[in-house]
């Protein structure tokens, strides 16, 4: 695969340079939608080349749990990550895969933009909102403790750090991408002290972005709001636990998580994009995955390395197909393979050219 | 409903009273409609009107203590202003912790004569209302790091259970599905959802069924018929019935009940201010005028209760009604005739007299 984006290079004429990306298949249907977005790339003729590497936890010294050293040395090299899905296996002894990566790069803000694709009707249109995670802290900071028997306490954490670093992403983001306005989410009307440290915080943030409106709502208001008119938000920026549950109701609003794409932003300028749904065990190698999500992710990872018009161009292509509704998966309606989608997005891309 | 031992009703003459809290925004307005109509219904109910608006203690426990005093009480949200320090707490939630209302019903109907992206939705949703995150326990053990306690306990988590179990048998629902967060946190959502378990097994005439907030709002949005009954801790509980209100049509269509051993407190299910149309005339009385009938279910005026809820029922359905179109005042609910509400008003009394006088 590297020789042909070579050889097209040489072709050209022009010395683009060739972009690593570190690319984790997954479990499940991880590695056909892989395969599929290899394809759509190579069509497009990005100047990427993939590193494919394995994540399944491993016993460090120590008894830590840790990912493979190939796959960090990779992905530290790198810096750009797209990930399949991951199986978390029950009383496998360790945590989740996602928590592990997380954890290991430091990937602070969840990014999900959700945008109605036409031609993949659900009861909302027009819904174009990005909203971003902090993914560190929070309600799931995984610290509980009995008390007495009975008596359980969770503790939801809120540092001064963390919500700076997501309010400033969160401002950046938006001027980066073009977007008016910024809107922090809260309960700071029940959780004084936590959720008021965060709002706080993005309050001093929106003091340095004056271009950019800012805006504070409660997390009830929000839903309430978002389940009738979805089009009055644009980048929403939120603790943990109302990031989580607000990116899925957004998910929902456009399609689900077969078609919502989501990046991860580290610390140290690393970026992992992945898709969220399921390893879908059931339809594993049956070649009826539907490669959206990974593809949108991918997208967005184009954007994000600068590659615009490669990033457009694709979109372009995928929404193209499924606006035209002749060659569908089957959790979109329609009765094709996954090759076959993915044939019609590469087709669509060569022709662009 | 659930109560092992009634208190007697503050009642005299045969006529009941209430405590009626305005609180703000649109609260005033909302609970003044409301009084207009019992009024003219000729409702045996008096209103001990108590204004809860200072910073102090004062107010808030002047209020409690008129609830204590008559048992039941019409509400609306008080606000909370974040300028004040974290000491002052939500009077909200003072409230309903310091009278132990644990159980929030809400039951979201898709109404007739609404407008909406969904339809036949017929959730009922049982919110704990007195823990969990509301516990207003934090403090910042290092500067600038913020610990929040979220408190579950066995006791108040099998307490919503057993009303959630209990409400559905009465009413004849066939499902209850408990909605939490505990592949993440897994003592406190499992400790809840351990103890719906154990209480569903007491009811095998009713399925029960788990499902993860996260997935559960994306349910909510893409096919929301599929859910009966839902019971949960109390954040997930805001969230959720705030997305459901949103499907119905709105804030101002839900009438919401807080329910504990001994007294009652009613008021719209989605708890809104709404300062920003506060004192303009626009906004729906629907969710407080249900809610008061709901307080008159609570209080055994069944005849009164049904009376009024069918006049707004079909105040909303009638379609004379939606010839009065007024394009600059319009009530604030999507989806509902564009109509001032004064007009909302006279056609509201005109179906209660057509009731009357069948009577």
């Amino acid at each position: 695969m590297a020789s042909n984006a070579w050889r097209s290079m040489v072709r050209t004429g022009r010395f683009v340079r060739l972009q690593t990306v570190t690319l984790i298949p997954g479990d499940g249907i991880g590695p056909e939608i892989s395969v599929a977005v290899m394809k759509i790339f190579e069509a497009a003729k990005v100047p990427i080349q993939w590193e494919e590497r394995n994540v399944t936890a491993i016993q460090g010294p120590g008894g830590r749990w840790m990912i493979p050293p190939d796959c960090k040395e990779s992905m530290d090299r790198t810096l750009i990550g797209l990930k399949g899905p991951l199986k978390t296996p029950i009383a496998a002894g360790h945590p989740s895969m996602n928590l592990l990566l997380r954890k290991t790069f430091d990937l602070y803000a969840n990014v999900r933009p959700c945008v109605s694709i036409e031609g993949y009707k659900t009861p909302y249109t027009d819904v174009d909102l990005v909203t971003i995670r902090e993914n560190t802290e929070g309600e799931y900071s995984g610290i509980e403790h009995i008390i007495v028997d009975g008596v359980v306490q969770s503790i939801k954490l809120i540092t001064e750090d963390a919500s700076r670093r997501i309010a400033e992403y969160a401002f950046e983001y938006a001027r980066n991408n073009q977007r008016n306005s910024v809107t922090a989410v809260h309960k700071a009307n029940i959780m004084r002290m936590s959720d008021g440290l965060f709002l706080r915080k993005c309050r001093e943030v929106a003091e340095n972005f004056k271009d950019i409106k800012f805006t504070e709502m409660y997390l009830d208001t929000v839903c309430l709001n978002m389940v009738q008119d979805p089009t009055q938000f644009d980048v929403l920026v939120m603790p943990n636990l109302y990031g989580d549950i607000l990116s899925d109701l957004c998910a929902g609003l456009i399609g689900g998580l077969g078609v919502t794409p989501s990046g991860n932003i580290g610390a140290n300028g690393v970026a992992i994009f992945e898709s969220v749904h399921g390893t879908a065990p059931d339809i594993a190698g049956l070649d009826m995955a539907n490669p959206t999500a990974l593809l949108l992710s991918a997208v967005m990872m184009l954007r994000h390395m600068g590659m615009h018009d490669y990033g457009k161009k694709i979109e372009t292509a995928c929404f193209d197909t499924i606006r035209d509704k002749k060659v569908l998966t089957g959790d979109l309606g329609g009765k094709s393979k996954c090759s076959e989608f993915t044939e019609e997005i590469c087709r669509r891309v060569r022709d662009m050219d | 409903i659930l109560a092992t031992r009634v208190p007697p009703p503050a009642k005299y003459g045969g006529r009941h009273t209430v405590t009626l809290i305005p609180g703000d925004g649109i609260g005033p307005e909302l609970l003044n409609h409301v009084r207009e109509l019992f009024r003219f219904s000729c409702v045996p109910v008096d209103f001990e009107v108590v204004n809860v608006c200072s910073a102090t203690e004062d107010d808030i426990n002047n209020a409690i203590t008129a609830i204590r005093r008559n048992g039941v009480a019409l509400k609306g949200n008080i606000e909370t202003l974040h300028t004040l320090p974290a000491s002052h707490k939500s009077r909200n939630n003072l409230l309903r912790t310091t009278l132990d209302l644990y159980a929030n019903v809400m039951h979201c109907k898709s109404l007739p004569g609404v407008q909406t992206r969904h339809n036949n939705i017929d959730i009922m949703i049982i919110r704990e209302n007195t823990e969990g995150e509301y516990s207003s326990l934090e403090h910042e053990s290092v500067s600038g790091v913020v610990e929040c306690l979220k408190i579950i306990t066995r006791t108040n988590s099998l307490r919503i259970a057993e009303y959630a179990f209990k409400l559905a048998r009465e009413k004849g629902r066939k499902r209850v599905t408990a909605v939490h967060k505990a592949n993440i946190m897994k003592l406190g959502d499992g400790l809840f959802l351990q103890c719906c378990r154990e209480v569903a097994a007491g009811y095998p005439d009713i399925a029960f069924d788990a499902m993860i907030v996260d997935n559960t709002t994306m349910q909510l949005v893409s096919k929301p018929q599929q859910f009966d009954v839902m019971v949960m801790p109390n954040l997930y509980g805001n969230v959720v019935s705030n997305v459901c209100a949103g499907l119905v049509g709105g804030p101002g269509l839900v009438p919401g009940a807080n329910y504990g051993r001994d007294y009652a407190v009613f008021e719209t299910a989605t708890r809104n201010t709404g300062k920003s149309i506060a004192d303009r005339n626009i906004a729906n009385p629907t969710a407080m005028l249900l809610a008061s009938c709901m307080m008159l279910d609570h209080l055994k005026l069944h005849d009164y209760a049904t009376m009024i809820r069918n006049a707004v029922l079909t105040t909303m359905n009638e379609t004379q009604v939606s010839q009065v179109l007024s394009p600059h005042c319009t009530i604030h609910s999507p989806g509902v005739y564009s109509l001032r509400t004064p007009e909302w008003r006279s056609s509201l009394r005109h179906c209660i007299s057509v009731q009357e006088a069948s009577l």
